[in-house]
Formats: C-alpha cells, sequence, structure tokens
C-alpha cells in the first residue's frame, strides 16, 4: 500500500513538473519569436530613502540575445545601454559612465532576468532562479526567487507578468522593502 | 707498482672527498642573487640615486607585472580582461592586487578608507547649492535603476567624496578605457597590471606567479584565439634565467661535442677528454663554495662570468697531454711544463685579486671566485692528473704547425696589429657605453615591450622626478607638499603639466587637521542638507547618516599610512613613499613636460626646488661614465701588474716585450672590432678582456717556451690549437646570445683569443737549441 502510495507521488511530483516546464517554455518561446522589441514603460520606484515614489517614463528596447536599452524620457532625459556584462549610463549631460553588471550581482540579476525572459533563455532562468509560473484567465504570472545566496540577501523577488507573449509588468522588491514596478505598455 | 696505485687510490678518495664535501654545502648553503647593484659602484657619492635604484630593482616597482591581452575583438578581450582579473584574485598567495581600469566602480574594496574620506579629500564644499546638486543626482541614479549598496552608499557619501578621491588617485594613467577596461589606443590590445605579493626576488616563486596567470588565461581564453604578453622585472628575470640557462645548455652541448671530437681526433683517446675536465669541474665546484663561505651569497653574473673565465683551466690539462711522450712518466712531463704553466697561472691570479677593493662588490668577488678557481685548478693539474694519467694513453695526431716570422716581419707585424686598432679606436671618440641599459642582461625585444606597456600604463617614469628625504612619514609628506606647492607656478607657466605624490593619496597631519577644520559642525551641515533637500521628496532623515559622517570626520584622529596600506592604493603609495634603512623617502612624479630645455632652465632658476630634482636616465649616464673610467683605469692596472710579473718572474728579460705583445693585440684587436660592429663598449667587456688577458698570456708563455727539436714545438702548438677551437667555439655561440651581457662576453673573447693565438705563434721568440738538422 505504501509502496503504491510512493509510485503515486512520483509519478505525480514528476507529471507536475513537466507540464510545469513545458508550459513555460513554450511561452518562453512564444516571447522570444520577436528579436527586436519595443515598448514604453511607467517606472515607480519606492524607497525607504524617499517620502513619495519616484515616477519615470521612458523606453525600453531590446535586441536579442543580450542588448537592453532604456531610455528616460521624462522627467529628465538619460539612456541605460547593456550589452553583454557592461552597462554604459548616459546622463542628460551627456556625461556617461561604464560599469561592469558582474561587480553589482543586485543588479545584474535583474537585467538578466528580463533579458533571460525576453530571449526565451529557459535554462539560465532555472539555474538561476527558483521559478513559479502561473496562468490566470488571460494573464500569466512569472515569480523568481533568486538562488545566490548573496543576491537573496538583497533581491527578495522579481516578478513578471503578462499576457500572451507579451510583458506588461515587471516588479523587483528588495529585502529592505524598496521596490521597482514597471508598467510596459504600447508593444511593438 | 702496488705504490703507484696505493697513491692513485689514496688520491682519488681525498679528490672524491674534497667533492662531496664541497657539493653538500653548496646544496644546503647556496644563495644565489641577480642585483645588479653589485656591479655598481658601492662607494657612490650618490646616495639618492642608490635609493632609487634599489627601489626600482628591489621595491613594489620590481613586483609589478604588465599584461597584454591581443588577437581578438575588443568585446572579447574586455570580457577576459574581467575574468582574469577575477579569477586571479581568488589566488590571494600569490597576488597583492590587480588593476585593469574598472577598479574605481568597486567601491567596496576600499571601505577602510570610507571614514577617513573628508580628512583625504581636499576640497568638501558643503554649501546648500553643492549639496542640492548632489541630492539632485541621487534622483537621477534612482531613476537609472541602481539600487542596493551602491544606493545606500550614495545616501552615505551623497558628495561622492570618497569616488572623487579614487578618480584623482587615477588621474596620471592616461590610458584608453573600452567597456570599463584599460586598451592601447588602437583598441586592439587590453592592458592590465598585476601586482606579486613581496617575493623576495625569489625567482622561483615569480615563475610560479606567471605560471598561474598564463594557465587562468590558457583556461578562459575559450577561443583559443587571444593572446598573452607579459612584461615587468620579474617577468624579464625569469626570461634571462631560462635565456642563459637555455644557452648555457647549448654551449655544453657544442663544447662537449667539440671537445670529444678533438680529443678523438688529436688524442685519439676519449677517456683523456674526461680527465681534461677533472681540473676545471674542480676548480668550478671549490670556487663556489669559497665565494659563497666567504659572501654568503653568489651572484648571478659571477656564476655566469666566473665560470666561463675558468674555461682557461682546460688549456692546463692540454698543455699536459700535447707534452706526454712515450717513455717518460707524466710526472716527469709535467715537471718541464711546471714553470711555464706556474708562470701563466701565477699572472692570471694576481691580475684577478689586483679587482679586490675597486669599490664594486659584485667584482671583488668574481676576483676571490676566479682566483679559487684558477688555484684549484692548478694544484689539481699539477699533483692530482699526474697520478690518475698514464703516459700510454696518449698517441697525438701531429697538426700544422707555422714557425715564428722572421724578426723583422715580426716587428712590422706587431706594429700593425697594435697601431691600426689603436688608430680606429682613436678615430671613433665616443666608444663608451654610458647607458645603464647596455650592461642590464635584459635582450632588446623584452626591454621594447616593457618599455611601450609602461608608456600606456604610465607605469614608472622615472626621467623626471624630485626625491624628498626625511626621518619620518610625516616629515617626508609636509616636505613633499611644500615642494608640490612650489612648483605649482611651473605648471601656470607651462613647464610642466602636473605632478603627482604620495601627499595626494595622504595628506600630512598638519593638512588633515586644517581640512578638519574647515569641516561644518553638526548643527550647521543639518540645515544646510535640510535646505538642499526641500521639494526633492526624500525623508527628513535620509541624509542623517552623511550628517553624522561629517560629525565624526570632525573630532576623529587623523589618517596614518598604516591604515592607507589595507587598501588597494596601498602598492601606489609605497612606490611614492618608502623606507629604506632608517630614512623615509618620498617621490614626487612629473607629467608634461615637454621642452626638455625650458624644463632644465627653470630648474636652474629654482635652485631650492632644482636640489631635489633627479633624473635616473641622466644620474645613472653620469654614474656609468665614472664607472666605466674607473674600472678601465683598473683594467688598464691589471694589464701594467701582468706585464711586471712577467718582467720579473721570465727567466729572458730582454724577450718579454713578445711575451706581451699578443696580449695587448688581443686586448686592442678585441675592443675595435665591437667599435666596428658598432657597439660600444661597456664593463662587460672589460672584465672580457681580462679572460683574454689570462688566455693570451698563456698562448705567449708556451709559445716563448724553449723548444730543442720540432716534435716539441708541434707538442705545446698541438694543445694550444685545441685549445684557442674550444675557447673560439664556445665563446663564438655565446657571442650570436640576445642576451647583451653574454654576447659582449662572447664576442670580445673569441675575437681576443683568435688573435692572440694568431700573433702569439707568429711573433714568439723561443729559444731554439736544436739537436740535428735545423
Amino acid at each position: 500500500m505504501i509502496k503504491i502510495f510512493c509510485l503515486c507521488c512520483i509519478i505525480f511530483v514528476t507529471n507536475t513538473s513537466v507540464a510545469f516546464g513545458l508550459e513555460l517554455s513554450e511561452l518562453l518561446v512564444d516571447i522570444s519569436k520577436m528579436p527586436e522589441k519595443f515598448s514604453r514603460f511607467t517606472e515607480t520606484r519606492t524607497s525607504s530613502f524617499l517620502s513619495k515614489p519616484l515616477v519615470s517614463k521612458g523606453n525600453l528596447e531590446f535586441k536579442a540575445p543580450a542588448i537592453l536599452i532604456k531610455k528616460l524620457i521624462s522627467p529628465e532625459k538619460s539612456e541605460q545601454r547593456i550589452n553583454g556584462d557592461m552597462l554604459s549610463i548616459t546622463n542628460n549631460d551627456s556625461s556617461t559612465q561604464t560599469l561592469s553588471l558582474s561587480t553589482y550581482p543586485e543588479l545584474e540579476i535583474g537585467i538578466n532576468a528580463i533579458r533571460w525572459v525576453l530571449s526565451g533563455d529557459f535554462i539560465n532562468l532555472k539555474n538561476s532562479f527558483d521559478v513559479t509560473f502561473k496562468e490566470y484567465e488571460q494573464l500569466w504570472q512569472l515569480h523568481l526567487r533568486p538562488k545566490n545566496i548573496d543576491v537573496i540577501k538583497k533581491i527578495k523577488n522579481i516578478t513578471l507578468i503578462g499576457k500572451g507573449a507579451k510583458i506588461t509588468t515587471i516588479k523587483i522588491e528588495h529585502t529592505n522593502d524598496d521596490s521597482v514596478i514597471m508598467d510596459l505598455y504600447d508593444h511593438h | 707498482m702496488t705504490t703507484i696505485k696505493n697513491n692513485r687510490v689514496s688520491v682519488s678518495i681525498l679528490w672524491l672527498f674534497f667533492i662531496i664535501a664541497s657539493l653538500s654545502y653548496i646544496r644546503s648553503n647556496i644563495n644565489i642573487v641577480s642585483d645588479i647593484q653589485q656591479f655598481m659602484p658601492t662607494d657612490s657619492n650618490n646616495k639618492r640615486l642608490q635609493v632609487l635604484l634599489h627601489e626600482t630593482t628591489k621595491g613594489t616597482a620590481s613586483n609589478l607585472i604588465l599584461v597584454q591581452l591581443a588577437g581578438e575583438s575588443p568585446e572579447y578581450l574586455t570580457n577576459l580582461s574581467k575574468q582574469l582579473k577575477h579569477s586571479l584574485l581568488l589566488d590571494n598567495n600569490l597576488f597583492e592586487s590587480i588593476s585593469n581600469g574598472d577598479n574605481i566602480d568597486n567601491t567596496s574594496s576600499f571601505e577602510p578608507l570610507m571614514e577617513y574620506r573628508y580628512l583625504l579629500s581636499k576640497d568638501n564644499d558643503f554649501s546648500v547649492n553643492t549639496l542640492r546638486e548632489h541630492f539632485k543626482g541621487i534622483l537621477t541614479v534612482l531613476r537609472n535603476g541602481l539600487s542596493g549598496e551602491m544606493v545606500n552608499y550614495l545616501f552615505l557619501d551623497p558628495t561622492r567624496t570618497l569616488a572623487s578621491y579614487l578618480v584623482a588617485q587615477s588621474k596620471q594613467i592616461k590610458t584608453n578605457k573600452v567597456n570599463g577596461v584599460w586598451f592601447l589606443s588602437e583598441q586592439s590590445k587590453a592592458l592590465l597590471t598585476i601586482q606579486l605579493k613581496s617575493t623576495g626576488f625569489n625567482l622561483d616563486v615569480q615563475q610560479a606567479s606567471i605560471n598561474t596567470i598564463k594557465n587562468t588565461f590558457e583556461k578562459l581564453d575559450t577561443k583559443n584565439k587571444a593572446e598573452i604578453i607579459l612584461s615587468g622585472s620579474s617577468i624579464i628575470a625569469v626570461a634571462i634565467r631560462d635565456s642563459i640557462m637555455e644557452t648555457t645548455r647549448q654551449v655544453s652541448w657544442v663544447l662537449a661535442f667539440i671537445i670529444l671530437l678533438l680529443f678523438w681526433y688529436g688524442y685519439r683517446s676519449i677517456r683523456l677528454a674526461f680527465v681534461a675536465s677533472i681540473p676545471l669541474a674542480t676548480a668550478i665546484v671549490i670556487a663556489i663554495s669559497v665565494t659563497q663561505l666567504i659572501f654568503n651569497e653568489v651572484h648571478g653574473i659571477v656564476l655566469a662570468f666566473g665560470i666561463t673565465m675558468l674555461g682557461v683551466c682546460l688549456d692546463y690539462p692540454l698543455h699536459l697531454f700535447s707534452h706526454l711522450k712515450k717513455g717518460e712518466s707524466t710526472k716527469k712531463t709535467l715537471n718541464k711544463i711546471w714553470p711555464t704553466l706556474r708562470l701563466g697561472v701565477i699572472t692570471s691570479i694576481l691580475a684577478y685579486i689586483a679587482l679586490i677593493g675597486t669599490g664594486f662588490s659584485g667584482l671583488t668577488q668574481l676576483a676571490v671566485f676566479s682566483a679559487v678557481g684558477l688555484l684549484t685548478a692548478l694544484f689539481v693539474t699539477r699533483w692530482l692528473l699526474p697520478e690518475w694519467v698514464d703516459e700510454s694513453w696518449t698517441n697525438k695526431r701531429q697538426f700544422f704547425i707555422s714557425y715564428p716570422l722572421r724578426y723583422k716581419y715580426k716587428i712590422i707585424l706587431s706594429l700593425f696589429i697594435i697601431v691600426l686598432p689603436i688608430s680606429i679606436l682613436i678615430i671613433h671618440q665616443d666608444i663608451w657605453s654610458n647607458d645603464i641599459s647596455q650592461i642590464s642582461p635584459v635582450p632588446v625585444d623584452l626591454r621594447e615591450t616593457d618599455r611601450d606597456l609602461r608608456r600606456a600604463l604610465n607605469a614608472t617614469d622615472l626621467n623626471h622626478l624630485f626625491l624628498i628625504e626625511g626621518e619620518d612619514v610625516d616629515e617626508v609628506l609636509r616636505k613633499t607638499e611644500n615642494l608640490t606647492s612650489a612648483i605649482e607656478p611651473a605648471i601656470k607657466e607651462g613647464v610642466l603639466t602636473g605632478t603627482y605624490s604620495a601627499a595626494d593619496i595622504f595628506p600630512s597631519k598638519i593638512n588633515q587637521k586644517r581640512t578638519q577644520s574647515l569641516l561644518p559642525n553638526k548643527q550647521m551641515l543639518s540645515l544646510n542638507v535640510t535646505a538642499a533637500m526641500k521639494g526633492l521628496g526624500f525623508k527628513e532623515n535620509a541624509f542623517d547618516s552623511f550628517i553624522n559622517s561629517v560629525a565624526k570626520s570632525k573630532t576623529q584622529p587623523t589618517v596614518d599610512y598604516e591604515k592607507i596600506l589595507l587598501s588597494p592604493l596601498a602598492v601606489k603609495l609605497k612606490s611614492l613613499l618608502f623606507k629604506q634603512d632608517t630614512n623615509w623617502y618620498s617621490i614626487i612624479r612629473v607629467t608634461g613636460v615637454n621642452d626638455e630645455a625650458v624644463f632644465k632652465a627653470w630648474l636652474k632658476d629654482s635652485p631650492n626646488i632644482g636640489q631635489h630634482y633627479m633624473s635616473i636616465r641622466g644620474a645613472t649616464n653620469v654614474l656609468m661614465n665614472q664607472y666605466l673610467q674607473s674600472a678601465w683605469l683598473r683594467f688598464l692596472g691589471v694589464l701594467t701588474l701582468v706585464i711586471f710579473i712577467v718582467f720579473w718572474l721570465s727567466h729572458r728579460r730582454k724577450s718579454t716585450i713578445w711575451l706581451l705583445i699578443p696580449v695587448v693585440a688581443g686586448v686592442v684587436v678585441s675592443m675595435t672590432v665591437q667599435v666596428l660592429l658598432g657597439h660600444l663598449i661597456n664593463i662587460f667587456h672589460i672584465l672580457s678582456l681580462l679572460l683574454v688577458i689570462g688566455m693570451g698570456l698563456d698562448y705567449s708563455l708556451f709559445f716563448n717556451r724553449d723548444w730543442t727539436s720540432v716534435p716539441e714545438l708541434q707538442e705545446r702548438t698541438h694543445a694550444i690549437i685545441i685549445s684557442a677551437i674550444t675557447t673560439m667555439a664556445a665563446f663564438g655561440i655565446l657571442g650570436l646570445s640576445n642576451i647583451p651581457i653574454l654576447s659582449a662576453m662572447g664576442q670580445t673573447v673569441s675575437v681576443g683569443i683568435i688573435t692572440c693565438f694568431v700573433i702569439a705563434q707568429r711573433i714568439a721568440v723561443p729559444k731554439i737549441i736544436l739537436q740535428g738538422n735545423k
């Protein structure tokens, strides 16, 4: 009896993960079908240092597999260009600063999560995060919890919400209760 | 017969005992050093130059490795540079620090300096307007998505005082950056600097570090197309050791082959070749032991040069073997040639002893090494070889001999062979090399790679600098600050573009206290912060940690030298501010001297500044001139001594001149050939000439021995031909080496020896007592 129960458990667990893996991977394949993506965004940032949320607007552009460009339009112009491991920030005054993402793991993990989803890189996602995938009505939610011990001290969760092959919201929650919510629209 | 056998056994046991004892001593005590300063005058008045040379050859700079990555796209090389830095830093045992241009991004490594940032920075501005601009900048950073520790850091240091301080520390490196890492201007080569942990100039540790760098690079270079080029003192030292070992190995093999061939042909005996090597091998072992015993170390150059000079010891058994004849015991043959052999060796030993007390510790070591070696070889040849060698072992093949010229032709040849080279030397007025790089054992290509990388990274350009001395760190820092201030007007006038010193990293106590007194008190800063953050959306207490930090800085003790050493700036600070013996020294580096004449004129007009000025290139050139002059005078002294000794000990004083002409000819001809080849004469040429004197005199003495029959002349010609061929072969190969010291030595000796041989044979004046037909 016990043996049968164990066997059922194994079959149940195996079937679940296979089913889950297939659904997410299918979604990622759909998302990655467009090698270049563009959308507008509104970003709302809360911080323990701020008395009110910081809101900014701009465009987000992605070129598979690793180029991500975030252009701020208001309240002031700036551009972040991420290519591979390098992050270049060009400010309103045209000054440019270049950083290596690997030097800032908490920044790197957030950017990689977005890049891997957009490029359909299921393997890297599974390797770096505990992945929870849910679907309800027409929406889906991808919940990513970092596996790296050092990163998890700083980043609590990364959540991506979408509809079909489009991502509509990216939410990054820090362990100190700071958060960033980016709403994406006008996809093309 | 039994007595002979017993003697042979006891002599062999005694010899074996000494060899084993010496080898055991060498094995457990040998300390080989490679400090070129030992071949520089120790009694030089230029103490300040010695301080700088010591710092560049043994200080922090000596453990710096310069790295070039090439052969791939800039993106690939950028990643490789970062991965290499990251991987090597995991190996804490070998590497002190690694820089590739992106180190300032990582502020966490500068944590030890964080609490002192307001004392280290010279420009603290906490006015409302300035603070407000910084606060707005924080909002921009937040919008750009930076988070976590970086944001926390910005609220702790909103004026970015530490970051600005660190940027100022890298201002002297003007290297291009691609994706945040250093690149050469054409973007084809990424650059890194790797500071090894202090190795005490241990070449094995340096070799291990170099291997680790190369192996790590190979693992990371997944495409296998990139290449790594390393440079720096330690790389050069290891490369030289490898190159010297390789050259020595080649020479040894070729020499061994030639010796075996010559013994097989000349003596029809291979066995004698092995016996002939016994005096030389014994001489080397005993010379190393005695030198180590007396000096507690053996210099690498002494070892290489000394062993080469002891090559003359191979001639002693050759003379014996060539004079052996059937029916005459070995001892009897040796007794016959003993006075000539002894005269040659004693003359050489006395000549070497004359080098002692020259003020060059390296030369003193070389003198002891050579004198002990020669004496040992003479002893072995005189008292041991006859016990081992039987006269029946040799069956000489006679060589072609040429007889001495007639008297008038001797005079013509002598005049020609001495006057012509001397005339050429006089015409080429500037024949002396005062460039210290010429006595460096570094091959030219390695030197050029190193120079290019140093130029690109501005690693250590010691051509123009100011050196300040003091009893403690703070005194030196104060003097450095004062001198830097005195130089400032010249920067405004465009004589130079800037200076860089330890005071930029680490102000003196008095300046730190002045900076401290100008910091606002807590109440005033709180008011300024409140006014500056108005309407920007920050919480009221957002900058409390910043206010507290400034308040703490207002009362904290000043920063000391050791604190800075805990940060990645340690390497830079140690190269600019260091202690030698009991004194502290500080170097002010100068940038942008475009017009040397204007710069020199300014120094002349500013004696208070000029007294601290140093140019290593200029000072070493002056020193090398003095050194060469002194070494040359010493060499002439040795030559005079040899002449005097030969004159004094020779049994036919009237013909002494004919003994000496070949020696003088060997010296002047080999010098002339070097000059005609476009080389300038350096200290190693002069040392090589000592060997020419020793061997030339040996040939001359034997060619001038009285002979009673043509076979007797053939015997001595036989020995000298074999000696000359082996010497020529060994030094000829050395002459082709790409290591300046070895090529100088090889070319000088081979040309000198062939000249001595030919001239000694053609102008010899032996007393000919023929018993039979002439």
